[in-house]
């Protein structure tokens, strides 16, 4: 079978390999089949108007071989990102265990550490303060009213106040991890 | 020493303007080429292997080939569910985070 790829084709083709030695073979070997995908199947005008707008393989190469120095892995990303992170983890979790363990003063604690940590904005610290005091004037309300009705349940409105914190760390940590646990603070 | 600002924002940003046209849909590797350098996020076609590369080895993006009807087959790009968590945490971040340095640079008064 005669080989119908254009003159033009096979020169880049070769030049571009040439010039991609040094660079990682598996971004070598993707540049180059990536650029004979495109290729192929060109008549020698039409490749020769595509050549121009890839460029000089000697560009190309040193392009690749600049940007294959700059990336940065996973581990290093997590690790520039998040600085804080364990503080962050144990704010949430001293929030959660600490409200059940000693109530009111481990979560006040707990608080306290959410407050300095860095992966909450402002808004999310003031909401964690914010939310159990309109959730405990709620709670009250409603003891008072099923008092009042002299119906039983007084009890479980006030069990479901020791729930607020437990949960509010919970969605903090939510939160917190949907962003990789980045300072927003 | 001139020091080239663009390019410095550009690198932080290119990865996530791959997952973001990606998330549109899956796309060949000259497809993603000519809309990144068109837009000038990139200058050729041998910046987008090293990150589509970096990106397929972190998980965010997977490849496949498929045949086209009238041209070659082609190795595709798309993203994946970790890709779209990342897309969407970047999101989360790049709006804030220019608005801090809007604040922060300010206006030119000139």
């Amino acid at each position: 079978m005669t080989d119908t790829t254009p003159k033009n084709v096979t020169a880049y083709l070769a030049e571009l390999e040439n010039e991609l030695d040094g660079v990682a073979p598996e971004v070598r070997n993707d540049i180059v089949a990536g650029v004979r995908e495109e290729l192929l199947g060109l008549d020698a005008a039409a490749a020769h108007a595509r050549i121009s707008e890839l460029g000089d393989p000697a560009f190309i190469a040193a392009e690749a071989r600049t940007e294959a120095g700059t990336g940065m892995d996973e581990a290093s990303v997590e690790r520039e990102s998040a600085p804080g992170r364990a503080s962050s983890i144990a704010a949430v979790v001293v929030l959660v265990a600490g409200s059940i363990v000693v109530p009111f003063v481990g979560a006040i604690v707990g608080l306290v550490w959410v407050s300095s940590a860095r992966a909450w904005t402002r808004r999310e610290k003031a909401t964690a303060w914010f939310a159990p005091i309109v959730i405990a004037v709620l709670v009250f309300a409603l003891s008072l009213l099923l008092a009042s009705l002299q119906t039983t349940g007084s009890h479980v409105a006030v069990l479901v106040g020791y729930l607020v914190f437990p949960i509010e760390g919970v969605v903090l940590a939510v939160r917190a991890r949907h962003r990789g646990w980045r300072v927003c603070a | 020493m001139t020091v080239d600002v663009g390019a410095q924002l550009r690198k932080g940003v290119v990865e996530y303007c791959v997952l973001g046209l990606l998330e549109g849909e899956p796309m060949y590797g000259w497809q993603l080429s000519e809309r990144l350098v068109q837009a000038g996020m990139i200058a050729s076609i041998g910046t987008l292997y090293p990150i589509l590369s970096r990106l397929r080895t972190q998980g965010l993006a997977t490849a496949y080939d498929e045949a086209s009807a009238a041209g070659p087959v082609r190795k595709y790009y798309r993203l994946t569910p970790a890709g779209t968590t990342r897309l969407e945490a970047f999101r989360l971040q790049w709006g804030p985070f220019t608005a801090t340095v809007h604040r922060l640079v300010g206006e030119d008064d000139s």
